[in-house]
């Protein structure tokens, strides 16, 4: 039960990706989720990432979370991926051949019981 | 009674506290609203410096603590926090007097021990010396109940407490407060602990629970109780085996002033505890 995330993202969890809503930039994309909650403090976050790119004119790409790279595309104008991910805060970018970073999104995981100091040293009570 | 008064008054006001400061990792940090229980078996002893008293075996040791949201009980204190700065946190406590402990084998966590064979008991005409008294010869010391402000200071690997103490359960009617450094420190042979205390005794503390008075036999020689200060050495080494298991040692050196060897009860000038064992985390 280590690894399991109580609760899912704050940022359009949706069956199907769809084009990023609002997009007048050559290049857009739409990243879900983008924060996940996990029960303790330094819990990876087990989720499926997905995620969908728009550009105006044709591309090659990969997509990397933090220095692993996840996937590319050649030549293309828009893309999707989704996978089954743990991850921890990283950085999820989309790069081009020559590792130019075209978008970023930063991923967070916060937890519902965050850490904090104990007041008194441990086996204390001798 | 304006002690409990001014505990509730403080309590409700903890309600609107602030979130207390984060911590990272490591064994000073602890996660909210869960609660851990570790165990450790091994053998260790906490010497008594009373005549008569008994020495306090350790072979099973507990250490227990919750923290929720707006309160804390950790191996037996009891209290509410806020956060002043990142750095810095105040604490409303309360907790049970530790005096006792050297009077009284079953008092507090004492009973966590295996019982060591009484000694033999001592009676008026087995006395131990005529400037000396046994803790089988006064009479029966109060149990009582404190409560006090605990102010810490963090720092990533410092880590300065202070401790004021206040008798509410009207027992022995003063006050008690302690000072400590601590350092902790990250190793190949595991955590290392180090702190350095001094605690200030109140006279009255000092003469309720080492002083002879009228309520003793007559026959012991008198004390008057005097403020007593006691410098403290405590060295803590775990390491840690697995995620459940650790091995764990401890030393402490408590030492006693003139206050203390000054009272006929007391034969010696320091308390030395030490142990030595495996840890088990259930929670």
């Amino acid at each position: 039960m280590q690894e399991l995330v109580l609760l899912l993202v704050l940022n359009g969890v949706s069956a199907q990706l769809s084009v990023p809503p609002e997009c007048d930039a050559s290049l857009c994309w739409d990243v879900s989720p983008q924060i996940c909650i996990t029960e303790q403090q330094n819990q990876l976050c087990q989720t499926k990432l997905q995620l969908h790119w728009v550009s105006k004119v044709p591309l090659s790409t990969c997509l990397f979370i933090a220095d692993e790279k996840l996937q590319c595309w050649h030549d293309a104008t828009e893309g999707s991926w989704q996978q089954l991910l743990s991850w921890r805060n990283s950085g999820l970018t989309l790069r081009s051949a020559d590792n130019k970073i075209l978008l970023q999104t930063q991923l967070q995981v916060m937890s519902r019981k965050p850490a904090r100091r104990r007041l008194s040293s441990p086996w204390s009570i001798f | 009674m304006r002690y409990w008064l001014l505990l509730l008054c403080l309590l409700s006001i903890a309600v609107h506290a602030n979130a207390v400061p984060s911590c990272d990792e490591g064994p000073q940090c602890v996660t909210e609203q869960q609660l851990h229980l570790n165990v450790a078996l091994g053998y260790g002893q906490r010497s008594n410096p009373l005549y008569g008293g008994d020495k306090l075996p350790l072979i099973v040791l507990p250490d227990v603590y919750y923290y929720g949201e707006n309160w804390f009980f950790d191996n037996g204190k009891l209290g509410t926090s806020w956060a002043l700065t990142e750095q810095w946190q105040l604490s409303l406590i309360g907790q049970f007097n530790q005096e006792k402990g050297y009077f009284h084998k079953w008092f507090g966590t004492n009973a966590f021990q295996l019982s060591q064979g009484m000694q033999s008991s001592l009676i008026a005409s087995d006395r131990i010396g005529p400037q000396q008294a046994s803790v089988r010869e006064v009479g029966k010391r109060p149990t009582a109940f404190d409560v006090g402000l605990q102010l810490n200071w963090f720092d990533a690997n410092w880590q300065l407490q202070g401790n004021l103490w206040q008798d509410v359960s009207n027992t022995y009617q003063g006050q008690h407060a302690s000072i400590r450094l601590g350092r902790a420190w990250q190793h190949a042979y595991g955590q290392f602990q180090l702190g350095a205390s001094l605690h200030w005794k109140s006279a009255k503390l000092i003469d309720t629970y080492y002083g002879i008075d009228n309520n003793d036999p007559f026959y012991l020689p008198r004390y008057h109780g005097k403020p007593s200060w006691q410098p403290e050495l405590r060295l803590n080494w775990q390491k840690p085996l697995s995620e459940r298991v650790a091995l764990l040692a401890f030393l402490r050196y408590l030492h006693l002033d003139d206050a203390m060897t000054d009272s006929p009860l007391v034969r010696s000038n320091n308390v030395t505890t030490w142990f030595f064992g495996i840890s088990y985390r259930f929670f």
